[in-house]
């Protein structure tokens, strides 16, 4: 450390900043947003630079939003149509490798896709290996080719684009995690995007369409995968995803493969199923030892064949510590609902680490009361139990959730600490929590 | 991580010298966190005192207290104990003696400070001298105009 009093300001305060060590300042830069680093080049000569070499550009939904003024504000001068001017000013005076960018496309500004393409470009020779893009605006964007020239990237995150691969496209070796978000794929386009990164961790494919078919067996090393979907699948192989340790599947349906290979080494799943279909019929006997986070919906509890396998899969998830359930009641199967709840048993020494529950419920919860009997008989960690009802706009709620909570205070609970809550909500304008301990 | 802590499999002690000749008695599973000890160790085993000729006893004490305390809620009560001379020094500490999570902890601490401020209030804080000119600096603001509106009044 220099000591110099030449730079002494006041008495015998010294500027230790502006010798600080380039790191130590990156250290320090990271932690502000860029316009706050643009400023800090005004601060001396010395500084007039450093900004330029820190490795990270973010113009995020916070850079924008400061320029989404009102024009009747006092001082307001309108930026919006100078804002990509602005990006690309900043982008130019850029100094070494970029590692990180992040673009929010925000739907008050209008961003011109010539304007993307050129920062693709230049960002691809500039060794990024971070890219967020996320277009928030009300129409799609092609994403620029560019991308796929961008050798070292390790993660990749896109909102809202139609995108196809260019034919020339060698792969993204070291790609980490890949999420999709809102993509319109050529067909084609998801299936050579997937096979070209052989290193990839993390995969996302939400609510993208333009694909058939997703196959894990070109990612031995996938260690997550989620897919959100709605739309006619061919086939969705998990077989060969060895590595698959997290894994999200909304929805089920007939088309996925290789479930039950993979679910033995899986800790968190969530998962949904199509319309008719049980979990009874999904996921077959198994010990789920590694399972520590599990999350069902549409799960149907009228049907007793359905109950019981739930119950089966908890017992064989001897490590679970977070259970999220929602029922789903189907209304085209006629069921006979039993006047009394299933007897179901109580003493299997099993659920020993769960601590967390939450269960949603809409209308028929009477074998929902005999599961929850089953939980709090014996998870001897217990924490919470949450059980949130929605009757729908129903005048005789009151009575019956009085019920509910009457019945479940009488429960036995192998956890002495265990919380149990009861939420209801209701389908109107009044939104209120009704709890009852 | 204080769990680790407890569990040390060796209670060797190591002694560790402040640069104003101050001496502290330290666990050597509290000693590695810092990297630069670690390394020291690594290439000398036999070592019993290490010198640390950049950090004064009164940082080296926080630092070594910091190793020994933190968790979440600790960090962010840390930070706000000191004056910008202390974390300043206390930077150059860490990243001497390589401690990341105290590092980053650090940065984090003096960008709350300045985020959003006015480039003269910045100067302030750490006591930079502008050698702009009137002019060089008005242009530059000009240059910069998008990055100069919404600053939070001095």
């Amino acid at each position: 450390m220099t000591l110099s009093n030449k730079k002494a300001n006041c008495g015998d305060q010294i500027d230790r900043i502006s010798d600080f060590p380039s790191n130590v300042i990156d250290g320090i830069l990271e932690h502000l947003n860029i316009r706050d680093r643009a400023r800090t080049s005004i601060l001396s000569k010395k500084w007039r630079y450093i900004w330029t070499s820190f490795p990270r550009l973010e113009f995020d939904k916070e850079f924008f939003d400061l320029y989404d003024g009102d024009s009747d504000q006092e001082d307001f001068v309108d930026h919006k149509p100078n804002i990509s001017r602005f990006i690309t000013e900043v982008l130019l005076l850029h100094n070494g490798p970029i590692y990180k960018f992040t673009l929010f496309m925000h739907r008050h500004f209008n961003i011109k896709i010539e304007f993307l393409v050129k920062w693709i470009l230049f960002l691809s020779r500039k060794g990024v290996k971070h890219i967020q893009l996320v277009n928030n605006t009300y129409h799609s964007y092609r994403m620029p080719s560019h991308l796929f020239s961008c050798q070292e990237l390790t993660h990749v995150r896109i909102r809202h684009f139609n995108m196809s691969v260019p034919p020339n496209f060698r792969g993204f070796k070291s790609l980490l995690h890949l999420h999709l978000e809102q993509i319109k794929f050529e067909l084609g386009a998801l299936e050579s995007l997937i096979s070209g990164c052989p290193l990839l961790e993390e995969l996302c494919i939400l609510n993208c369409s333009g694909y058939e078919c997703v196959d894990l067996s070109a990612s031995p090393t996938l260690k997550v995968f989620h897919i959100e979907y709605n739309h006619a699948i061919k086939s969705i192989c998990l077989e060969k995803a060895n590595s698959l340790i997290d894994l999200t599947l909304i929805v089920y349906r007939d088309g996925v493969s290789g479930l039950n290979n993979i679910l033995p080494k899986v800790q968190r799943l969530t998962m949904g199923l199509d319309s008719k279909m049980l979990y009874a019929d999904v996921i077959h006997p198994t010990p789920l030892i590694c399972l520590k986070y599990l999350k069902l919906s549409t799960v149907n509890l009228e049907q007793r064949e359905e109950l019981l396998h739930i119950v089966s899969v908890l017992k064989s998830a001897s490590n679970l510590v977070e259970l999220v359930m929602e029922t789903c009641c189907d209304k085209d199967y006629k069921t006979e609902v039993p006047d009394h709840a299933e007897e179901l048993d109580c003493s299997s020494y099993c659920l020993n680490q769960l601590l967390t529950v939450n269960i949603k419920v809409k209308t028929n919860f009477k074998h929902v009361m005999s599961l929850i009997r089953f939980i709090l008989a014996n998870s001897s960690s217990l924490k919470t139990l949450t059980l949130d009802i929605d009757l729908g706009y129903k005048k005789s709620d009151v009575p019956i959730l009085f019920g509910i909570s009457r019945d479940l205070l009488w429960m036995e609970r192998a956890s002495q600490r265990a919380h149990v809550e009861v939420l209801h909500q209701r389908i109107d304008y009044d939104f209120k929590d009704y709890r009852y301990y | 991580m204080a769990e680790e802590k407890s569990q040390a499999s060796s209670s060797k002690m190591l002694t560790l010298k402040a640069s104003d000749g101050v001496l502290f008695e330290v666990e050597l599973n509290i000693a590695k966190e810092m990297k630069t000890v670690q390394a020291y160790i690594d290439d000398c085993e036999d070592i019993e005192t290490i010198p640390i000729p950049n950090v004064l006893g009164k940082h080296l004490a926080i630092v070594i207290e910091y190793i020994k305390k933190t968790n979440e809620e600790y960090d962010a009560e840390f930070e706000k104990q000191w004056n910008m001379d202390d974390l300043q020094l206390l930077l150059l500490a860490a990243n001497y003696l390589n401690i990341s999570g105290l590092q980053e902890c650090l940065c984090k601490a003096i960008a709350k400070r300045i985020e959003n401020k006015s480039p003269e209030y910045v100067r302030k804080v750490f006591n930079i001298e502008n050698d702009h000119s009137p002019e060089e600096e008005a242009k530059l603001r000009k240059e910069y105009k998008w990055a100069f509106e919404g600053v939070d009044k001095d």
